[in-house]
């Protein structure tokens, strides 16, 4: 009989008002928050990395006076050891949702998440708006995978990484 | 040891400094969208400063660093590009100074050493 996945276990789960000046205080709570579940300050590195630059994101593009946003941290433990899930959800304005896509795909397609980080670093450097880099660094240095769902008017992206037991994703 | 410029906002500060052969430009606080509003200007000025000094390195202490978002880190690799571009008499060397007690150091410093391989070099304190 296969084994039954452990329920999700959720740490946190916040509504907001996107505001670019909040981010860090939000990342620093919740480094706080996590700090005593996680007891692994890498871990919590990489959790706030993935953080900021979610809700960065979030707060760059959505529509102005939309549904908040939404900020869902949970843990789980499978075979492998414990996933850790941010999930940020907003709406987005309907002329970056392509780009949005476009992002994500070219962040997570590359087998080589470092050697991608390097490329999208080339490309900031020639870019004038805005980095490009945010999705990259949170799969290159946060070390966790990315996901897109859309439900619209919704977008949520969702970074996971394991580690515990099974070691770092 | 000469002052050359000094930023101070609510959550974020700058100082940087002529020493001898060296710039010591020290971070403390956050780099988010607040620091973010000085950074390109900052290494700008940096970058003009170290030519015209012509000091052979450029310190940057993250030390008291908590964070840096990735529009910093953006402005950071401009500034990397530029002087990996500077003809060779000008070019000087990058000495970021890290925390172990900040991970996110470690793990931002590794991309950015490779990126300007040769012309980076950090050290953990």
């Amino acid at each position: 009989m296969p084994n039954k996945p452990e329920p999700r276990s959720t740490l946190l789960d916040l509504s907001f008002t996107p505001s670019l000046e909040q981010v860090s205080t939000v990342r620093r709570f919740l480094e706080e928050f996590c700090q005593p579940v996680l007891n692994d300050p890498d871990m919590v590195c990489r959790m706030a990395i993935a953080t900021h630059e979610l809700l960065e994101n979030a707060s760059k593009y959505s529509v102005e006076g939309a549904a908040p946003s939404r900020l869902q941290v949970s843990i789980h433990q499978n075979g492998h050891g414990k996933e850790l899930s941010i999930r940020v959800s907003n709406v987005p304005a309907p002329e970056h949702v392509g780009d949005l896509k476009a992002t994500v795909a070219g962040v997570t397609e590359p087998e080589d998440a470092a050697q991608a980080y390097q490329l999208h670093m080339v490309a900031a450097a020639l870019r004038g708006e805005g980095s490009g880099l945010g999705l990259a660094r949170i799969r290159a240095e946060a070390e966790m995978s990315l996901a897109l769902t859309i439900n619209e008017p919704y977008a949520c992206v969702e970074a996971v990484a394991t580690f515990g037991d099974g070691g770092e994703s | 040891m000469t002052e050359l410029a000094k930023l101070t906002e609510t959550t974020f500060s700058a100082s940087v400094v002529h020493d001898a052969k060296d710039i010591i430009v020290r971070f403390t606080g956050n780099a988010d969208v607040t620091a973010q509003k000085h950074f390109e200007r900052l290494f700008g000025d940096v970058h003009d400063q170290a030519r015209k000094l012509g000091v052979s390195r450029v310190q940057i202490d993250l030390r008291e660093l908590m964070f840096m978002n990735s529009s910093c880190i953006k402005d950071v690799i401009v500034w990397l590009e530029k002087v990996r571009k500077t003809e060779e008499a000008q070019r000087y060397l990058v000495a970021f100074l890290s925390s172990r007690s900040q991970p996110w150091q470690r793990r931002s410093l590794h991309a950015l050493s490779h990126f300007a391989r040769g012309i980076v070099s950090v050290e953990v304190c």
